[in-house]
């Protein structure tokens, strides 16, 4: 089971939303489609849903090309990020309605027993003889989603679906939804703009990026090697701290400065530097703002907010006009403006081309 | 595909030809020629124009016209709003408001006419005798002065319920946050009407401004039938004006200063509109 | 600045007609200090909004009293109470410019010319609004707008508490970090005595010194964020603050020490002996970053097997089973765990909290 997308364009009006994009997707995968508001992922998802015909390009399922294939005859289902249900009727008839308007027939005693199957997976068992507008907004959402699962659709598309649940609950459907869809065939096509989405849930990772696909693959193997600045820093929770540089020497632990206070030693995989300016990248979670085994490098800094998200704090720093985030992994509070010392792990640092923000080499990671 | 949508504007855009465009057209063509019943039409040109604007009776109508526009509206506008403002915002109170507000604005133009006719008779009538108590002699048949304060004094009485509602409409659709926030700002009662309610009232008043000058530009039915037109010339309005031509049959004269007419509605919305609206809120680059 | 309380407030809405609507406030006790940053954290509707609004004077209250600085202000009219709201949908004067927006409350104190403008500008400076002092404020974008009805709210020098409604609601998220910086400055910088809105934990977190979590009309606990991360006063607090959250485990008490139903789980003697002196229903709360774990065979410790592994870029979550008992671990960023493998397991006293009925026991 595959589904493949080859050149296809869209544009609305002026605007041209998908330029030549291609993908192509296993069955058994978990996709995430990531990529800020506005990036084509909807589009996308609707074109390859077949709810949305595309300017120029081909779609194929199963290698038989389905472009001209209206979306009720493709086997699909669509989970989108306002709950949508039939107000007037129970849960249990909302889930039974894919079930009910199928051409194969199913008998009623089969459509209780897959109603019952799903509603169990979806922990609806209790509220199913109510109404939507009577169950919260996450028993609506988790509704729409058992819709979808339960005429065991081939191909299932979710558009941002957590995106109007509070954040609670957005943590616990997350973990469910990936255990839902871990033991299902079929190709699971997520689209969102949370990186975390796609870290925790997902098997592959597509990151769009202005209407194309920048980069394919396994979540671990992009969120380790990104091709690109964007993916890095996008593909990162909080975002990836990028910086430019300049080399100060060569060779064997080469120097790089970032400012006249801060001069990185590093020990690139990829001693290949002939220009004198680079992109620096290092994720939140690599600075720190102790350092017990004295291997850090330190460096003034400015707080400029303290984040508490979750159990963690983001720590906003600036150090001169530079801008970088500090992930705590407990929660704490730092008055505004205060001056601290902070440190950055050299063993974790990425080095980009400037102007074409492309990958260009990695420091070695020191194996604990 | 793309023309789709002209496709679902095609009936709007054949019903409006029939219903504006081919008259209109109809009426430039007889503004051109000098028709007289049953004569054949002659092609004069712009000599119509020329002796409409020569017309110290279209002058004088149009002159009329503009004051009768101008002080109905100063009177309307804040006599409306005002209204608004003391208007009940919630509770059984409302409906009933509003349909008594309703009431001028249903009763149809000719019945407006007759009912104010034998008020302001002025043997029976109820407004001359009670001015009567105060001393003063109303006669609407032959001061020009009560005449016309009489069909402003109509108007106001048929029209401002109309402002009423779009102001009534326009505050209720203010959020109350907005007032709360003056009120912990510690604004006065007049700063929080000048600096909240009008500048959020702006475009319902703007609205209510426009439909009242274009409409106000037209009376006809209430000094037609309440003084027709007289004494002497002293309510004879733009419509009345161009009715009395094509009655007399002088289609092409009536023509031509229908279109001045029509031209002059236009121009002078079109001012009002930009007036309104100038400092419009240019976007920041 | 001013000490604000609330003294055995009661708050009913006369004409709820539907059931679902209908909220009430029942004998609440607060004192936020002065100059302190106060967070009052609640899901939507439970009647956060109508507390601010009974704070600023703009709704009364069914009973009970409002005191600043220890002086009852019932009876005092709103205009007269000094305090400064931010809304959630920001609240500018459209036809005013920026400056003006500023000065309209010392204005409408009848202060003039330059006292207003050294005031206008000194907030100006403070907010970084310089840029746009002679902007119709209409032209601004909501974030600017929002940061205007801040600088309105504490232009006066007598205001004596800051009160903000949700004002994140409508920003966009990208310029929420500049409004989010502002904020803390201006309440740190001005020691304000601020009350602050919210159904977001983590706003209410980044903002307040004391976070009041409230549920159902009632308060649960009002404590530091640290405090409530490590201290949670009931299994609700504990799941609600932090991601994920705290793990909760129904013990059973027996002769022998403390057990986990559906679990052959042994607990740490030091854990036992806390609940010996316990009593009712008592569960177990610790969080997932306090959960010790091995790869290897420890002895004492207890042995799950893993269900999940979450990766979250910083670190791991990793579900555990054993038996019908599943819990959550935080583990760093590169081990290298597999669904399947066995873990040991470790729950250490002095970050384990015991709840007795509910309700957090002091070790």
């Amino acid at each position: 089971m595959s589904i493949r997308a080859e050149n296809v364009c869209q544009s609305y009006g002026k605007q041209s939303v998908l330029k030549n994009l291609s993908l192509e997707l296993e069955a058994g995968s978990f996709f995430t489609l990531l990529g800020p508001t506005g990036s084509g992922k909807t589009t996308l998802l609707r074109i390859l849903a077949g709810i949305e015909k595309p300017a120029a390009g081909r779609i194929f399922y199963d290698g038989v090309d389905v472009t001209d294939l209206p979306v009720q005859e493709r086997k699909i289902a669509f989970v989108y990020q306002q709950f949508i249900n039939y107000p007037s009727m129970s849960l249990f008839d909302n889930i039974a309605s894919p079930l009910r308007v199928a051409k194969e027939k199913h008998s009623e005693s089969e459509i209780e027993r897959k109603v019952m199957e799903t509603a169990e997976l979806l922990r609806l068992t209790h509220v199913l003889h109510h109404l939507p507008e009577e169950v919260s907004g996450g028993q609506r959402q988790r509704c729409a989603i058992a819709r979808a699962l339960v005429k065991e659709a081939r191909f299932i598309f979710l558009d941002e679906p957590l995106a109007n649940l509070d954040y609670k609950l957005r943590e616990e459907l997350r973990t469910e939804l990936k255990q839902i869809f871990k033991d299902r065939d079929g190709v699971v096509i997520y689209a969102t703009p949370e990186p975390i989405d796609a870290l925790t849930m997902a098997t592959h990772v597509g990151f769009l990026h202005d209407g194309a696909v920048l980069q394919y693959g396994e979540v671990l193997d992009v969120y380790s090697n990104p091709s690109h600045a964007s993916v890095a820093s996008y593909f990162c929770h909080p975002q990836m701290n990028l910086f430019p540089c300049q080399v100060e020497s060569r060779g064997e632990g080469c120097l790089l400065r970032a400012s006249p206070d801060l001069t990185l030693q590093v020990d690139l995989k990829k001693d290949l530097l002939p220009a004198d300016h680079y992109l620096l990248g290092i994720r939140p979670h690599h600075l720190f703002l102790t350092d017990p085994q004295n291997r850090l490098t330190p460096f003034k800094a400015k707080v400029e907010l303290a984040e508490v998200v979750g159990s963690n704090t983001e720590l906003h720093l600036r150090h001169k006009e530079t801008k970088l985030t500090l992930l705590m992994q407990q929660v704490e509070q730092f008055p505004v403006g205060e001056e601290v010392t902070a440190y950055m792990d050299t063993d974790h640092i990425y080095i980009f081309d400037p102007k074409t923000g492309a990958f260009l080499t990695r420091t070695n990671k020191r194996v604990n | 595909m793309r023309q789709r949508p002209w496709l679902f504007l095609l009936p709007t855009l054949v019903l409006m030809s029939i219903s504006a465009f081919i008259p209109l057209m109809a009426v430039i063509n007889y503004s051109l020629h000098t028709i007289f019943a049953g004569s054949t039409p002659e092609f004069v040109g712009l000599q119509n124009y020329a002796d409409v604007m020569g017309d110290a009776q279209f002058r004088g109508a149009l002159l009329r016209q503009l004051t009768f526009s101008l002080l109905a509206l100063l009177i309307e506008i804040p006599l409306g709003v005002g209204i608004a403002l003391c208007m009940p915002r919630k509770g059984g109170a409302v409906g009933l408001s509003l349909v008594l507000l309703g009431i001028p604005l249903l009763i149809p133009y000719n019945v407006v006419g007759i009912v104010w006719r034998l008020f302001t008779q002025s043997d029976i009538g109820v407004i001359p005798r009670f001015l009567a108590v105060f001393g003063y002699d109303y006669n609407v048949s032959l001061d020009a002065t009560d005449a016309f304060m009489t069909i402003l004094l109509v108007d106001v009485w048929h029209w401002t319920p109309l402002v009423v509602l779009l102001a009534y409409a326009g505050l209720q659709a203010i959020p109350q946050t907005f007032y709360q926030a003056a009120e912990v700002d510690g604004a006065s009662a007049w700063k929080t009407f000048r600096y909240v309610t009008l500048p959020k009232l702006r475009s319902v008043l703007t609205l209510g401004l426009l439909i009242r000058f274009m409409d106000s530009f037209k009376v006809y039915s209430e000094p037609l039938l309440l003084t027709g037109g007289g004494p002497g010339n002293a309510t004879t309005f733009m419509s009345l004006f161009v009715a009395r031509k094509a009655e007399a049959y002088e289609l092409g004269y009536a023509g031509a200063s229908s279109i001045i007419y029509l031209y002059v509605v236009i121009v002078m919305s079109y001012i009002l509109f930009q007036f309104i609206n100038r400092s419009p809120e240019e976007r920041r680059a | 600045m001013a000490k604000i309380e609330l003294k055995s407030l009661e708050h009913r809405y006369a004409s709820s007609r539907k059931e679902k609507d209908s909220f009430a406030i029942e004998d609440l006790n607060i004192v936020w200090e002065d100059g302190t940053a106060n967070a009052l954290l609640g899901p939507s509707g439970c009647g956060k909004t109508t507390l601010l609004n009974i704070i600023s004077g703009l709704i009364k209250p069914t009973s009970g009293s409002v005191l600043f600085d220890g002086v009852e202000v019932n009876d005092r009219p709103t205009r007269e109470r000094h305090i400064a709201q931010v809304f959630q949908f920001p609240v500018v004067y459209d036809t005013m410019t920026v400056f003006d927006n500023l000065a309209f409350p010392l204005r409408n104190q009848g202060k003039e010319g330059n006292e207003v403008e050294a005031r206008v500008n000194e907030i100006m400076e403070l907010l970084d609004l310089g840029s746009l002092t002679a902007m119709k404020a209409s032209h601004l974008n909501p974030a600017e707008k929002q940061i205007v009805s801040l600088g309105r709210g504490i232009a006066r020098k007598d205001t004596v508490a800051l009160l903000l409604d949700e004002p994140l609601t409508v920003i966009d998220p990208i310029l929420k970090l500049d409004l989010r910086r502002k904020l803390r400055l201006v309440q740190q910088e001005l020691k304000l005595t601020m009350i602050y809105v919210t159904h977001d934990q983590h706003e209410a977190l980044t903002f307040a010194d004391r976070v009041t979590i409230v549920r159902d009309g009632f308060i649960v606990q009002s404590a530091t964020p640290e405090e409530l991360f490590l201290h949670p006063r009931t299994p609700f607090v504990g799941y609600f603050i932090g991601s994920p959250g705290m793990n909760t485990l129904r013990c059973e008490k027996t002769s022998d020490g403390l057990e986990i139903p559906g679990s052959s789980l042994s607990l740490p003697s030091a854990i036992a002996s806390r609940a010996d002196k316990l009593k009712g229903r008592i569960d177990l709360g610790i969080r997932p970053e306090f959960v010790e774990t091995s790869a290897e065979e420890r002895s004492d410790w207890n042995r799950f097997t893993i269900q999940m592994v979450d990766h979250a870029g910083a670190y791991q979550v990793l579900t555990l089973q054993s038996g019908s008992l599943q819990i959550k671990a935080r583990v760093e960023d590169h081990s290298i765990s597999k669904e399947g493998d066995p873990m040991w397991v470790n729950f250490p006293s002095e970050k384990t909290n015991l709840y007795a009925d509910g309700e957090r026991v002091a070790p």
